[in-house]
C-alpha cells in the first residue's frame, strides 16, 4: 500500500514492529495459547519483520472464485459487499505487480503443445482452477521493495515501530494517534488515516487494546472484532487417484516450469454442483504419491540388483506387507506402462469453513508482552458440517473422475471415520474484522473502513467475510491495491 | 426384470471381508482396470472388462455371498442388458457394442450414486454384477471340466 502512493504529494509513514530480518525477540510477541482446534505455535504463524508475512509464503496465487462473494444460503453470514467483477481490475493490477503471466488463471494459457492437459469431465462439474506461483525474485516483498521505499523522499518506514494503541477520540469518531512503543521510549504518531495492517490475529488483538476510550475495544461496539477467525481447512493424502486412460496425464496439475512462469493446476467443483449440493469450496490439489510400502520396494529391489543388504531390512518388508495395496499400484503401473502410463498421484483437500462466529481471537487476562499489553488468545473451531463438507466433495470427484471414465479414486481415510483425521489449518488468518455494510454484522464496510470511525481503516484477509478455497494473498493485494485508491481518492 | 439394487452397511463389511480373505487379491488391481473410457480400443467380452481376472471372479464371489439371490447368469445378464449366448459363460458373450454399453452403465453408476465403497474404493453396481458374471463363467467351466 504504502509504495501505491509513491512520488505522491502524499507523506506516508510504514511503522514495521520488526527489523530487517526474523528476530527472536520480536516473535515472541507473536506468543500467546491456542485453546480451540490444535494450531501451529503462534511464533511461527506470521512474521513480524519488513516485508511481513510474504518473507515464508508459499508464493500461491490465485483469485477468489465469483461464488465466493455471493450469498449462498446454505452458508450463514456468507456475501461480501463487493462483487468479484468490482475487484477484477485490481486483480488485474496485482497480477502486473507481481510479474504473473498475461491471462495467469486460464487453463488453456498453460498448455504445452497438447501436453498436460486439464482433464475433461463430463457435464464441466469439476474444473481446474489454475493457482500461479510468483517467482522467487517477486515474492520476497520486504526485499522486493526495500531499495525502492528507502528511495522514496515521501514515504518513512519505521522498524521496531510496535503500535500499542490506536487512541481514538472522545467520541470515538476517529482516531487521533497511535501509541508506539520500542525498546528506546514512547512514540506517538498522527496522520489523516490510518490503515490497519498487521495480519489476521494482530489486527483485532490491536482494536482489541485499545480500550482507552472504547473500553470494549476500538470498533467493537458489537463484539464482533477477533470474532469468524477461519483458516483453510487442510487434509493431506485425502485420497490417491489412479488414472485409467492416458487422457488422465495429471501434469497439468503438479507443479511446473511453463514458457509464462511457474503454475500448478488443482481440481474444484463448479459453482453448480457447490449450490446443488450446498457445498462450501474447495479444491483438490494432486502430488507424487509415494506411500511408504513403494519406497521401502524399491529400497529392496535396489539392494537386491547391489546384492547388498539394505539397512532396515526388517522395517522395509513391514513397510512393504503394511502398505501391498500402494505396492501393487506401483507394480501394476510398471507392468501395463501402455495403459498407466502414470502413477498413482496423491490427492490433499483444501476448503474453507463457515463463517462461525464461535471461532475468535481474543486477549490473554493473564499473560503480557514485553511491552506490557495482553497477549493474543486463538480459539480456532470448525464444525461437523465443514468437515461434511469436505467429505462431500470429494465423493463428488470420486463419482466424476469415475464417470469421466478417468480413473479410480480411492479415500484414504481410514473406515471413513473423520473424526480421527489430523486437520491442518494453514497460516490463513481470515474474518476477523470482517466486512460489511451494517455494523451489527461487521467491523469494516465495504470500503475497509471501520464502522463509525472516519479516518481507520483495515487490509489484510482479516476483512474477508467468507474466504473460497484460493490462497489469500492474492486478494489480499488486489484489496489493498483498491483501498489504496480509495483513500488517493479521499486525500484529494 | 432386475431386482431393486441396495447393499445395506453390514453386508458390505462382508463383502470386504470375502475379499480380503481371498489370498493375496485385493481390490486394487480389479479397480485399476475398471474405469476403460470408450474411446479406447475396447472388449466385447464381459471378461475383456477385467484386467484381471483372478481378483475379479474372487469380487464376483464375494459378491454373490452377500447376494445370493443375484447368482444366476441369465438375470445378471439381463440386468446388465447383455444378451445371453448360448455359447455360455461370459467370456464368450459376444457383440461389439458391449463394451459401450457396460462402461455406460458403468459411467452411470458414478453419475447417479449408485456405488459400494470398500476399503476406500467405490466400486458401481455394473461392475460388481460383471464381476459375477465372471465368478459364474468360472464355476460353470470348472464344473464342465469336471463332468468330461
Amino acid at each position: 500500500m504504502a509504495r501505491e502512493f509513491a512520488a505522491t504529494s502524499h507523506r506516508v509513514a510504514l511503522l514495521e514492529s520488526g527489523g530487517l530480518q526474523w528476530e527472536e525477540r520480536s516473535q515472541a510477541l507473536n506468543e500467546g495459547k491456542i485453546i480451540g482446534r490444535p494450531y501451529y505455535a503462534l511464533t511461527q504463524a506470521w512474521l513480524r519483520y519488513f516485508g511481513g508475512t510474504t518473507n515464508h509464503w508459499t508464493a500461491y496465487v490465485r483469485p477468489l472464485d465469483p461464488i465466493d462473494f455471493e450469498e449462498r444460503p446454505w452458508v450463514p453470514q456468507s456475501g461480501w459487499p463487493i462483487t468479484r467483477e468490482g475487484l477484477d481490475s485490481f486483480y488485474t493490477r496485482a497480477a502486473q505487480f507481481l510479474k504473473l503471466a498475461e491471462t495467469p488463471f486460464d487453463p488453456t494459457a498453460w498448455i504445452d503443445a497438447g501436453k498436460r492437459l486439464p482433464w475433461e469431465f463430463e457435464g464441466d462439474r469439476v474444473k481446474s482452477d489454475v493457482i500461479q506461483i510468483v517467482a522467487p525474485e517477486n515474492r520476497l516483498l520486504g526485499i522486493r521493495l526495500r531499495q525502492e521505499l528507502e528511495a522514496s523522499e515521501n514515504i518513512d518506514t519505521y522498524l521496531y515501530a510496535n503500535v500499542v494503541e490506536i487512541v481514538p477520540d472522545k467520541a470515538v469518531k476517529e482516531v487521533r494517534h497511535l501509541a508506539i512503543a520500542t525498546d528506546n521510549g514512547n512514540h506517538q504518531v498522527t496522520a489523516r488515516y490510518y490503515v490497519l495492517a498487521a495480519g489476521g490475529i494482530e489486527n483485532p488483538r490491536l482494536l482489541l487494546l485499545s480500550t482507552s476510550v472504547q473500553t470494549e475495544g476500538l470498533g467493537n461496539g458489537y463484539d464482533l472484532v477477533g470474532r469468524y477467525f477461519s483458516n483453510h481447512i487442510e487434509v493431506q493424502r485425502i485420497a490417491t487417484f489412479s488414472p485409467s486412460t492416458s487422457s488422465a496425464d495429471p501434469g497439468f496439475y503438479l507443479p511446473r516450469e511453463h514458457a509464462n512462469g511457474t503454475m500448478r493446476g488443482c481440481l474444484a467443483l463448479d459453482s453448480r454442483s457447490q449450490k446443488e449440493s450446498k457445498l462450501l469450496n474447495a479444491r483438490f490439489i494432486m502430488n507424487p504419491h509415494k506411500g511408504e510400502g513403494w519406497m521401502s520396494m524399491v529400497k529392496l529391489l535396489q539392494g537386491a540388483s547391489r546384492r547388498r543388504v539394505p539397512e532396515g531390512l526388517e522395517r522395509h518388508i513391514a513397510n512393504v506387507i503394511a502398505d501391498i495395496d500402494d505396492v501393487a499400484a506401483h507394480a501394476f503401473a510398471y507392468v501395463r506402462p501402455e495403459r498407466f502410463r502414470h502413477r498413482p498421484v496423491a490427492l490433499s483437500a483444501c476448503a474453507e469453513q463457515i463463517p462461525n462466529a464461535e471461532s475468535r481471537v481474543l486477549l490473554d487476562d493473564q499473560e503480557r508482552d514485553r511491552f506490557d499489553r495482553r497477549r493474543v488468545v486463538l480459539d480456532w473451531r470448525f464444525t461437523d458440517e465443514d468437515v461434511a463438507s469436505i467429505r462431500q466433495s470429494l465423493d463428488h470427484l470420486v463419482r466424476h473422475c469415475s464417470a469421466s471414465g478417468l480413473g479410480r479414486i480411492r479415500e484414504l481415510v481410514p473406515n471413513e471415520d473423520y473424526s480421527a483425521v489430523d486437520f491442518r489449518g494453514s497460516y490463513h488468518h481470515m474474518g476477523t474484522t470482517r466486512m460489511h455494510p451494517d455494523a451489527r454484522q461487521g467491523v469494516v464496510d465495504a470500503n475497509c473502513r471501520v464502522h463509525g470511525i472516519s479516518n481507520l481503516f483495515v487490509a489484510g484477509s482479516s476483512v474477508f467475510p467468507t474466504y473460497g478455497h484460493a490462497n489469500p494473498t492474492f486478494t489480499i493485494i488486489a484489496l489493498a491495491m483498491r483501498l489504496s485508491d480509495h483513500l488517493r481518492g479521499q486525500l484529494q | 426384470m432386475s431386482t431393486p439394487f441396495s447393499i445395506d452397511r453390514r453386508s458390505a463389511m462382508r463383502l470386504l471381508a470375502s475379499i480380503g480373505l481371498a489370498g493375496s487379491t485385493r481390490p486394487q488391481e480389479i479397480l485399476a482396470g475398471i474405469s476403460r473410457s470408450v474411446k479406447d480400443p475396447g472388449f466385447d467380452t464381459v471378461n475383456g472388462f477385467f484386467s484381471n481376472l483372478e481378483s475379479a471372479s474372487y469380487l464376483g464371489a464375494a459378491y454373490l455371498r452377500i447376494r445370493p439371490e443375484e447368482a444366476d447368469f441369465r438375470h445378471l445378464c439381463q440386468a446388465l442388458g447383455i444378451p445371453r449366448s448360448s455359447e455360455g459363460p461370459a467370456g464368450k458373450v459376444p457383440g461389439g457394442r458391449l463394451a459401450e454399453s457396460i462402461t455406460q452403465k458403468h459411467r452411470a453408476d458414478f453419475r447417479n450414486a449408485r456405488v459400494l465403497k470398500l476399503a476406500g474404493w467405490s466400486l458401481s453396481y455394473t461392475e460388481l454384477r460383471l464381476s459375477a458374471l465372471v465368478y459364474l463363467g468360472d464355476a460353470d467351466a470348472e464344473a464342465e471340466s469336471k463332468d468330461s
